[in-house]
């Protein structure tokens, strides 16, 4: 065994040039596809975490039956109410596999400076519970840009400063509100109505961190609070960036009187068991006496940007995959093919010598993954060394539908590697097998004499 | 000298030519003893190396029977005439057809490697012991390409008889050497051949050879002639 790595090795050496080239397209191959799969794995790890824990939708999103689809528009009938609230803690408390859960409740309404209204989205919050998900070590690894504020603190901060909201960039922008609640050193809001048609009523409307929200209430009646601007933040998704609101559960609770959620969050310790769990957890909701849906992140329902994006960045890099790995199949058949034909009178003498056909067979698998394993170590090491540099230059792009910019990052996995050889190795024996088959089977005064003629 | 080795009964066999058949062999019979030194000769395309490959199994009869120690090579299954060729029967080819990447011990070594049963510090004093008999020991790290002519065929000639071979055969061994190297070679063959018993079949269209060997079969169209 040892003998025939040896011999298989040794014949690396013949043909230099060639085994060369069909290395250089191996490792090539290989570490354009460890860059392309660290580049997928990065923008799906962003868009995961985007998804989950700043998005906030979880990796369960637990809502009534037909909330998902209907609480927008019958908020009351499809909420969770409060003795509901407190089952599903309970259900999701006895799962080990939960590590939080957190109650969120969605709305719509007017937010205004006492000039202007303007139009948001509000998701009320626990604010403890933020701030454990906001520094979750998943959310600071990956995307911590977008969980820090742009100015100010988050939330759970500020519980002495009633009506604490905090508004996307876009939002504080349209509302002409270029401070928060720590930047005007507790400057109470202007009595009375401002004079909006006034020439400074721009730096007047600044000079506050106060919004007035407005919107209905569950029981339809018009509702309406102060708030107070503590922090801005940017929106993961830049279609949101102009109209997002994030209260306290209780402020919006307040504002829609109603004790009601939208819906509550399960966060699990591993993301790949999402999709098990949905199933089995809403099985036992309803086992006890819940009519509720669980819906796992990557349901196109629950992340239509998320699942989108990595059916788009998937195909691409299924058919870039494809075609690396034409290529290297390519170069391989062809380095194995033309071996095949220069040692035909030498697979002969083999033969003769006593060589079976199988063993031909395995002498010419074991240059193959001599020759495909030291490739393949070398795109890893080429790979990684591009990765490293890429990663090392800081290079900030803007992702399309992504609010703010972003680190280019390459991170290539283990995973990702092994699963690439697991790919290009087997596929290298095959071609390997289909170039040398033909001629191992082949009589052996045939081999000898083919050669010499 | 006694029992025979090989044995050929109305062997037949011939090539394909397009859409011809060209003949090789027509209903050639003939015995070989083990321990003889048998030179073959004949014109080219008399049938020397069509005889050669039968007896040694790399090719099959049309019809006719190739026995070598009583058993019919053409009936055993693939596997089996490997592993007969390993066990039974060394060759020497005309080109020498070494592994160029393999120095000479390797070289020599290659026909133990398939029988694992030999342990390793076995194959290693064969390999020096045959290494040592054909005169290269101190050649058995060299490489193919820095050795001579003759000294590739000695190479050869050991990797041949490294697996104790009980026949070995040679397709015009001495084609490609010189006339003073082709007397060196065939004098080991004979020297091989005395000491070690061994039984030896080679073409050659050398006359000058006949007279060193005991036994001359000369073969003419396809049937032996003497």
């Amino acid at each position: 065994m040892k003998d025939a790595w040896r011999l298989a090795l040794r014949n690396l050496a013949r043909n230099r040039r060639r085994n060369l080239a069909t290395g250089v397209a191996i490792a090539f191959g290989f570490a354009g596809m460890m860059l392309l799969g660290g580049y997928a794995i990065r923008i799906e790890s962003f868009l995961r975490t985007n998804a989950v824990y700043l998005q906030r939708v979880g990796h369960l999103a637990i809502y009534k039956e037909g909330g998902l689809e209907k609480a927008s528009t019958k908020p009351a009938k499809y909420g969770l109410d409060a003795a509901e609230q407190a089952r599903v803690a309970e259900v999701l408390a006895a799962e080990p596999e939960v590590e939080l859960t957190a109650r969120y409740l969605r709305g719509v309404g007017l937010a205004g400076n006492g000039c202007k209204s303007v139009p948001f989205t509000a998701l009320g919050v626990e604010p403890e519970v933020e701030a454990r998900l906001l520094g979750h070590p998943e959310v600071q690894r990956v995307s911590p840009e977008l969980a820090r504020p742009v100015r100010g603190k988050p939330l759970a901060e500020y519980p002495a400063v009633d009506g604490a909201v905090a508004l996307s960039t876009g939002l504080a922008r349209l509302l002409g509100k270029s401070r928060i609640h720590d930047e005007i050193a507790g400057a109470a809001p202007e009595a009375g109505l401002p004079d909006c048609a006034a020439p400074d009523a721009t730096a007047r409307l600044a000079a506050d961190a106060n919004v007035q929200l407005a919107g209905l209430t569950y029981g339809g009646s018009l509702s309406a609070i102060d708030g107070e601007i503590v922090n801005v933040f940017r929106t993961p998704l830049a279609e949101t960036e102009d109209g997002t609101l994030v209260a306290t559960l209780e402020g919006l609770q307040r504002l829609y009187e109603t004790d009601q959620v939208t819906y509550m969050a399960a966060f699990l310790k591993d993301d790949g068991r999402a999709k098990a769990l949905a199933p089995v957890l809403e099985r036992r909701l309803r086992e006890a006496g819940l009519a509720v849906s669980v819906y796992p992140f990557d349901d196109e329902r629950i992340s239509p940007y998320y699942v989108g994006s990595m059916g788009m960045i998937g195909s691409i890099v299924l058919f870039i995959g494809v075609l690396v790995t034409a290529v290297v199949s390519l170069s391989m058949l062809n380095a194995m093919t033309l071996t095949v034909l220069e040692r035909t009178r030498e697979i002969g003498m083999f033969r003769a010598l006593g060589f079976t056909r199988r063993q031909m067979l395995g002498l010419f698998l074991r240059e193959a993954t001599a020759l495909t394993v030291l490739a393949l170590g070398a795109g890893a090491l080429l790979g990684g060394a591009v990765a490293a540099a890429v990663n090392a230059a800081n290079i900030r792009f803007k992702p399309p539908g992504i609010s703010g910019d972003m680190q280019l990052l390459i991170t290539p996995t283990a995973g990702l590697c092994l699963t690439l050889v697991a790919i290009l190795l087997p596929l290298s024996l095959l071609v390997t097998l289909r170039a040398v088959r033909r001629r191992t089977r082949e009589r052996v005064v045939t081999l000898l004499t083919e050669a010499a003629a | 000298m006694s029992g025979s080795v090989v044995k050929l009964e109305e062997v037949h066999k011939s090539y394909r030519l397009g859409q011809t058949s060209v003949p090789a062999l027509r209903g050639l019979s003939l015995e070989l003893r083990r321990g003889e030194f048998t030179a073959l000769v004949g014109a080219s395309g008399s049938g020397k190396s069509t005889l050669l490959n039968l007896v040694g199994g790399i090719d099959e009869p049309d019809s006719g029977r190739v026995l070598v120690e009583g058993t019919d090579v053409a009936t055993l299954p693939d596997d089996e005439r490997s592993r007969l060729r390993n066990q039974k029967i060394g060759f020497i080819f005309q080109s020498f057809n070494l592994v160029p990447v393999l120095d000479v011990f390797e070289n020599v070594e290659l026909p133990l490697l398939i029988n694992r049963r030999i342990p390793a510090s076995e194959r290693r004093d064969r390999v020096r012991a045959a290494v040592e008999d054909v005169g290269l020991a101190d050649f058995a790290r060299h490489l193919p390409d820095q050795l001579s002519g003759g000294q590739r065929q000695r190479v050869a000639i050991a990797r041949a008889l490294v697996a104790d071979p009980l026949l070995v055969l040679a397709d015009e061994p001495t084609a490609n050497l010189d006339s003073v190297t082709t007397h060196r070679i065939v004098d080991l063959m004979l020297e091989l051949n005395a000491r070690r018993g061994v039984t030896f079949f080679f073409s050659t269209h050398d006359e000058k050879l006949m007279s060193r060997v005991a036994r001359v079969v000369r073969i003419s169209d396809g049937t032996v002639v003497s």
